[in-house]
């Protein structure tokens, strides 16, 4: 039996534009979070997520359905983020901490204990600067999107050694970058 | 970070459930630990941050429609029906192109070994002339060097009553080469003898009569030939089927007949027409039916072939002869080498000065053809080709047990062997050497280690001849006897038993057995009960131990 996901690519492949409008909605959601954690941007993230879906419809005849989805769709977004940004030349910060900020509210009772919160968060989320634009990637895909080491691979165009090294690293320098806070008692 | 457990907090996913021993553990060295406390805060917050959607306020399934085309996948586009298609077939194109794929590099192996083996030639033979690495390869890629024994059997010829009378009458040789292979030649035990040797190669003499067309055994003969070469396989031991007695004249003929003039000696493969078609249209027999025997080494197309005079044709008619009976071969057989001889003699022009063996003395010839002895080869224009020659230097020494031999002088014949090898293109060599029994064991010894020392020097494959010939009162077993073994057939027509000693039936026997020596070989070797074992080693022993030295040698 065919997955959903199969039978709504089945029917846009048939010229059923609605089951295309389908798959934009079993997907948008999640990768619109992933775009944003890239680029902090809103627009920007909207107008790359259009991009994404109209190459996915474009593209659809080309898919191999011995692949999984997803990992199909990630690869195309994680491209046209990286040409998006390229004519933009510049990379995105990723401090988005105001979308969260309703939420540090709920973890202290009083204003100044949250903003100490909000200064620490703030703080550990902006260690994801120091990563590299490929290894924030990679952290994405592995803790946002959960995928597998062999779907890291799949994405990215690497073995899954390759990408389970490649977490491990980003996991360190993190934590090195953590501990230099420390030290200096920013944290 | 310098804990030990670094890479445990590294490698801890936040979300993924780990024993509780292993949690127990890491909650307990975290409390202790600073830096593996720091580590896993980070990560844990980092992670679970990652992890949280961002809310998402704008559907942009709408804008994406507007963007695309409805209608794309209803036009029958090409480019998208190529996709679907290959997209279909997918399963079989993998399997086609796995298929596809294995055929070329089995291709490209075939191609590539052949052209490792030989330039211009193609096959899957077990054993090449390799010109690049200068040496014969086996199947496996490993140079050889072959070192083997002569199998003669009794293709020489056997006296036939009524038959060998007549032809002793006539002058001629009277022992009548077999038309079948008698069973006493290749038996059990023998074939064990010849494993237990070390060689990694036999010579198996056949006589034209075997495979001639009109001889009704020549498949059964044919037969049994393949069956003795698979059996050779199986001992990883490769056979040369080497021609030993060709129609017309060969060297067995040649000492009796060598005494009359040309005109009147029995003609060659290469004088006579008969004889020649006669000799190809054997090898081609052969050829067609040992194609794809394995662990055949190849074909010795002549044993000591005489080029003829000037006026049968000479040195031109030898090299057009024996590069046509190749080619036939090549025709049917492109694979296994062919082993072409030197030629061994010359039948002198009119007005050429020879060794007349009748008088002894050096004479000018007027038309009777006298033999000169000289050697050389003629060019085979195929590719796969060893040349051989035959060692007997000095020949009176090794033949006659005259004189002494010389090291030094031996070493220069096999340099002017080598020199023609290396002039030719670097062509391969292979000989066949003996010493006859008329030289003491040790003689014959110490004359075999020299020359299996050049051989091993100078890298040519080697063939001991012989592994075994017949011996008898009417045998003669010095000059004549060149193998390690003896086999006496003949003792139930030549000896009787009497007052409790083996003894030869009649003088006239008595007298045959001391001409040729025979009485004391019989004393010392054969005078037992046991009729069975007929076959001995004579005082070879020493003679044995120093080839199967040379032999097991890698």
């Amino acid at each position: 039996m065919l997955r959903p996901e199969q039978v709504y690519i089945n029917k846009t492949l048939l010229g059923d534009i609605e089951a295309f409008e389908c798959l934009i909605n079993m997907h948008q959601g999640q990768l619109f979070s992933f775009i944003y954690k890239l680029t902090s941007s809103r627009e920007d993230s909207e107008e790359i997520l259009q991009d994404v879906f109209v190459k996915v419809y474009n593209n659809l005849f080309r898919y191999d359905n011995e692949y999984s989805f997803s990992t199909w769709i990630y690869r195309i977004a994680i491209n046209t983020f990286k040409n998006a940004y390229k004519k933009k030349k510049n990379t995105p910060s990723l401090l988005f901490i105001e979308d969260f900020e309703r939420e540090f509210a709920y973890i202290s009772d009083t204003p100044e204990a949250a903003f100490e919160i909000k200064e620490f968060y703030n703080e550990i989320i902006n260690l994801l600067n120091y990563l590299k634009e490929d290894e924030k990637i990679i952290f994405m895909l592995k803790y946002f999107k959960d995928f597998t080491y062999k779907e890291i691979g799949e994405v990215i165009g690497i073995s899954s050694e390759s990408a389970k090294m490649k977490v491990y690293r980003c996991k360190n320098t993190l934590v090195e970058k953590y501990n230099v806070l420390k030290k200096r008692g920013m944290v | 970070m310098k804990c030990r457990y670094k890479e445990e907090i590294l490698n801890l996913d936040m979300r993924i459930q780990i024993s509780m021993e292993k949690m127990e553990f890491l909650k307990t060295h975290i409390k202790t630990c600073e830096e593996c406390r720091n580590a896993y805060t980070a990560l844990f917050l980092l992670e679970n941050h990652v992890q949280k959607e961002v809310p998402f306020r704008v559907n942009v399934s709408k804008k994406v429609l507007m963007n695309i085309d409805p209608n794309y996948y209803k036009k029958k586009r090409p480019h998208i029906i190529l996709n679907s298609t290959l997209r279909r077939i997918k399963p079989v194109l993998k399997t086609a192109c796995l298929a596809t794929a294995v055929f070329l590099v089995v291709l490209i192996f075939i191609f590539a070994k052949a052209n490792l083996l030989n330039h211009s030639y193609y096959g899957n033979s077990s054993l090449q002339w390799n010109y690049e690495n200068k040496g014969l390869i086996d199947e496996n890629g490993n140079i050889i060097q072959l070192k083997g024994i002569m199998l003669t059997n009794n293709v020489w010829g056997n006296w036939e009553d009524g038959v060998s009378e007549k032809l002793q009458k006539e002058g001629k040789n009277p022992m009548v080469p077999p038309s079948i292979q008698d069973s006493w030649v290749l038996t059990e035990d023998d074939f064990n003898r010849i494993k237990a040797l070390g060689v990694n190669c036999v010579g198996y003499g056949i006589n034209y009569q075997l495979f001639s067309k009109d001889n009704i055994h020549r498949v059964d003969n044919i037969k049994k030939l393949k069956s003795h070469i698979a059996r050779f396989n199986a001992m990883k031991i490769y056979t040369v089927v080497s021609l030993l007695v060709p129609p017309g004249q060969s060297s067995y003929q040649e000492p009796i007949e060598r005494m009359q003039p040309g005109n009147l000696r029995t003609k060659s493969v290469f004088e006579d027409t008969t004889y020649y078609h006669q000799w190809v249209e054997m090898w081609k027999f052969i050829a067609t039916e040992l194609s794809d025997a394995k662990g055949l080494a190849g074909y010795d197309i002549l044993y000591q072939p005489r080029i003829p005079s000037l006026k049968e044709g000479g040195t031109q008619v030898f090299e057009e002869r024996m590069n046509g009976v190749c080619e036939e071969i090549r025709k049917i057989d492109e694979e296994h080498i062919l082993f072409v001889q030197e030629y061994r003699s010359r039948e002198a022009n009119e007005g050429e000065i020879y060794f007349d063996s009748n008088t002894n003395k050096m004479k000018e010839d007027s038309g009777e053809q006298g033999i000169i002895w000289m050697s050389g080869f003629v060019k085979i224009h195929h590719p796969n080709i060893v040349y051989t020659f035959s060692f007997y230097d000095p020949f009176d020494f090794t033949y006659n047990g005259k004189g002494s031999f010389d090291k030094n002088d031996m070493e220069a014949t096999i340099k002017q062997y080598v020199s023609w090898a290396k002039r030719a293109g670097n062509v391969p060599l292979l000989s066949y050497y003996s010493i006859a029994r008329v030289n003491s064991a040790s003689c014959r010894t110490t004359w075999i280690e020299t020359a299996n020392a050049l051989y091993k020097e100078y890298k040519i494959s080697a063939i001991y001849s012989d592994y075994k010939s017949p011996m008898g009162s009417y045998i003669d077993s010095q000059k004549d006897f060149f193998s390690l073994f003896g086999q006496y057939n003949t003792r139930e027509k030549e000896i009787q038993y009497k007052n409790s000693t083996y003894l030869f039936i009649n003088s006239e026997v008595e007298a045959a057995a001391k001409k040729n020596g025979f009485d004391v070989i019989f004393n010392k070797y054969f005078d037992t009960s046991n009729q069975k074992e007929s076959v001995s080693l004579l005082d070879n022993k020493i003679v044995l131990d120093s080839l199967k030295k040379f032999w097991k040698e890698k």
